[in-house]
């Protein structure tokens, strides 16, 4: 294995399309849970779609009544410093199980029918979409709660890093942020 | 001989990774203070990482195989 992790993510993983998704558990009816590390820009459209209805088809097994998507993003300022870029590292083995068992956990902790957690590495400017977490569940209350405990706990545990680069040329380690 | 791999503030006292010679019977523990001897400016870093695995994270008493790569990880801050 290289320092990355990079070619131990083999056989439990499926492709789909241009990431690399884990699934992450099954809810009753079809549920996708499922995480992912890219070095691709977030297609946020594509990752509101990737929890279908369940059953779609036959309305009354249909259970998604909410559906919450959190992009975080990269500010221009941090700290009154004008921000130009930001550079994401990642152990990605490690980071991307950490984030399969955290999705693992919200599905105990709330009723969810499907969630998906996909973090991107390598340069950002400001702008892009550095995280997204989508939690689909039967009403708003758990599924916002669930959305802020994957993204609180991702943010906080997954082994991933930032460099902030600033405008003045300098650039240092990122601290976690909790806001 | 184990091989430690670093990363983010980590690689600012040791580089990407270094090789370290452990005693006989080697535990995880020993790691953290082979590195902080090597660099006692990386101590309190060294304090707040995670030990890994290839693909676990590992305590302090996790039994060290010779020739094992290990992995430091310094508090998160992605997102």
């Amino acid at each position: 294995m290289d320092q990355s992790g990079e070619d131990v993510l083999s056989s439990p993983f499926h492709s789909v399309g241009r990431d690399r998704w884990a699934a992450a558990g099954a809810a009753p009816g079809g549920g996708v849970f499922e995480v992912a590390i890219t070095e691709e820009p977030i297609d946020l459209n594509a990752i509101v779609c990737r929890v279908a209805h369940p059953h779609v088809g036959l309305p009354s097994a249909n259970l998604i009544g909410a559906r919450v998507l959190f992009s975080g993003e990269i500010r221009g300022s941090n700290h009154g410093l004008e921000i130009t870029r930001l550079e994401y590292t990642a152990h990605k083995l490690l980071a991307e199980k950490h984030m399969a068992d955290v999705l693992r956990e919200a599905q105990e902790k709330f009723p969810l029918i499907g969630a998906v957690c996909i973090h991107r590495l390598g340069m950002l400017a400001v702008s892009e979409c550095a995280v997204a977490v989508l939690t689909c569940g039967r009403h708003r209350r758990e599924t916002y709660a669930a959305n802020q405990y994957i993204i609180n706990r991702v943010k906080a545990e997954t082994p991933i890093w930032k460099r902030e680069f600033f405008a003045d040329g300098t650039n240092k380690w990122g601290e976690n942020c909790t806001h | 001989m184990i091989k430690v791999v670093f990363y983010a503030q980590l690689k600012d006292f040791f580089g990407d990774e270094t090789e370290l010679e452990l005693p006989a019977n080697p535990v995880a523990a020993g790691i953290r203070s082979a590195l902080t001897a090597k660099n006692a400016l990386a101590a309190e870093w060294l304090k707040v990482s995670r030990l890994a695995s290839e693909d676990a994270f590992i305590s302090e008493e996790e039994k060290l195989t010779d020739g094992g790569r290990y992995y430091l990880l310094p508090p998160s801050s992605g997102g």
